[in-house]
């Protein structure tokens, strides 16, 4: 029995054993509106990525939201947890709907997890084992915010076209890029996504992500399609011994960040296993 | 007076105008963030709407904003869908119980919608469609006396321009491109599909200055100027277009002007072709091309 009720947006990547409801966000691909992980696919990524067809996401709308909650009657507390705010308007509709739904007795608190894909997984992680344990929903909200600082993800690019044509990458930087093999980390603070550094080469990527967990535990890795740099991660730090997860991400997030792109997240300075 | 059918008909009126501005409003999107993509959440949200009440016939003007509100609920994409969803909510807020709309009801309604815009923002930043919305609702405050339904939206909507204007200085403020908003001219086309509602209609007037990253379907990269072009235009031909012809040989497309001339700035490995796409559309007076790399 847990304390309260975990609603996510489906861009967000977490363990796929927990007992989280999720909300699909919309897929455009050209025209067309597809529903993320129900209608646009891992394979329907790859197709339209091939294919060139642009690509663009949109949060859930007040209605989906509201209809998700709905799904279940107004005894149980809710929790919405959506990707960061800044970069998608999951939040503010989910805040919307969670107003409107105050009036007919549901009690819902919005979190905005500040970050995306493997990044807010380790919240929604956090939130399942606080609701488990029986928190109360406020209280859960606190613990949320007060780990928001030790949050920390970082992406790597390996397709600058997908990230150029998102706006996550100047195009001209962009092509420079491919010209160069070279690959955007990108890493997510304070609720803005930064490039951190760019690397050349895949290889020298890995690294750099085997170097950022250093001294971390209890880690994500996220992978858009397979990819075989994020398993090396992910096999390096298993072989260390860490508690570790690798994430198949949403393929949305790859609308954005393209097909093989590769992130890791943990809460900063984590040494106990959860 | 208004009906609901008038709502209906203004919500497809702007629905076209969003349509046919779709791209542009894309092209010109640099807040928040330059996804370029406010153009197709705010048609897909009036698209959704339209799509969901056009088998409605109400005449109650309440009863149809009512039904707009709630399919703008449902149909509401992105930051500005959202805004827009709560904006047709406040709207329907203020006039429950009214059959027939008069001027001051038109008047309240866009005061709350305005109300119910700025509650859906955390943080609301003016320089965006917010900025229209609420110059859009100081006029129709200050216009409660006119009679005519027409006139009242005309005068509102001159207003909204005004301050889509100022636009550009807002954003620059906020560290983004000097142009005008891309969510605050959407909005402005919806207020000008009240206008064709009400049997009227905006002669020629479309806000064309733009900037934006482009899209382009070239790989191939070698020697890449950026090429500036100032050109003398023949008869008709617009920003978008210009954009659209030049688009496939660079990026960094920025096509700028008014009054029979236009210029034109692209990073291009091909300045030769963009200059012979360009006469085209007029006479190049100007030109300069810097290599970049």
């Amino acid at each position: 029995m847990v304390s309260f009720r975990i609603i996510v947006d489906s861009t967000i990547d977490f363990p796929p054993d927990l007992s989280v409801e999720v909300v699909p966000v919309h897929v455009y691909a050209g025209a067309v509106d597809l529903l993320d992980k129900r209608d646009f696919t891992h394979e329907t990524l790859r197709d339209v990525l091939e294919k060139g067809v642009p690509l663009r996401t949109a949060a859930p709308s007040v209605k989906e939201w509201m209809r998700a909650v709905e799904a279940q009657d107004a005894d149980s507390p809710v929790l919405i947890m959506t990707l960061g705010s800044s970069y998608s308007s999951a939040v503010q509709s989910a805040r919307i709907a969670a107003r409107m739904l105050a009036k007919n007795g549901y009690t819902i608190r919005v979190f905005d997890t500040e970050t995306s894909s493997v990044g807010a997984g380790i919240f929604v992680e956090r939130a399942v084992d606080l609701a488990e344990r029986g928190a109360p929903l406020d209280r859960a909200y606190e613990e949320l915010e007060k780990l928001l600082p030790r949050a920390r993800l970082y992406l790597v690019v390996t397709d600058m076209e997908s990230a150029t044509r998102s706006g996550r990458i100047p195009r001209i930087v962009g092509k420079i890029g491919r010209l160069l093999d070279l690959h955007p980390i990108f890493h997510v603070v304070d609720a803005r996504v930064h490039l951190w550094r760019t690397v050349r080469g895949i290889d020298a990527a890995v690294k750099a992500m085997l170097d950022v967990t250093r001294g971390q535990n209890n880690i994500l890795v996220g992978e858009i399609g397979e990819s075989a740099p994020a398993r090396k991660i992910y096999a390096a730090l298993r072989g260390t011994g860490k508690n570790v997860k690798l994430i198949p991400a949403d393929p949305a997030i790859g609308a954005h960040f393209g097909w093989g792109s590769f992130g890791v997240a943990f809460f900063e300075d984590e040494q106990s296993p959860q | 007076m208004v009906s609901g059918k008038h709502l209906k008909d203004a919500i497809f009126a702007g629905e076209a105008l969003l349509r046919k501005e779709m791209d542009f409003i894309n092209a010109i999107n640099v807040y928040p963030v330059a996804d370029a993509d406010t153009g197709t959440n705010m048609y897909n949200t009036i698209k959704g709407i339209a799509d969901i009440i056009q088998d409605r016939e109400e005449e109650r003007a309440d009863k149809m904003a009512e039904a707009i509100a709630e399919a703008a609920l449902e149909a509401a994409r992105g930051n500005s869908g959202t805004i827009i969803s709560q904006y047709f909510w406040g709207f329907s807020e203020a006039i429950q119980g009214k059959h027939i709309l008069t001027v001051p009801d038109l008047a309240d309604a866009f005061v709350e919608a305005k109300e119910w815009a700025y509650q859906a923002v955390s943080n609301p930043v003016e320089g965006t469609m917010l900025t229209t919305m609420r110059a859009a609702a100081d006029a129709a405050k200050a216009l409660r006396d006119e009679k005519d339904p027409l006139s009242f939206a005309n005068k509102v909507y001159q207003n909204a321009l005004a301050a889509l204007e100022r636009t550009p200085e807002m954003l620059a403020k906020l560290g983004k491109p000097k142009i005008i908003d891309s969510g605050a001219y959407g909005y402005t086309l919806i207020l000008e599909g009240f206008i064709h509602a009400f049997g009227g209609k905006i002669d020629g007037f479309r806000v064309r200055g733009m900037a934006a990253e482009q899209e382009s379907p070239r790989e191939d990269v070698g020697t890449l100027y950026c090429s500036n072009f100032m050109l003398d235009l023949d008869d008709g031909a617009t920003a978008g277009e210009i954009r659209r012809a030049i688009q496939p040989y660079g990026d960094s497309i920025v096509v700028v002007g008014g009054r029979g001339k236009m210029k034109v700035h692209i990073h291009t490995d091909r300045p030769d072709k963009v200059r012979k796409i360009l006469e085209g559309f007029g006479k190049v007076v100007q030109e300069r091309i810097d290599k970049i790399w």
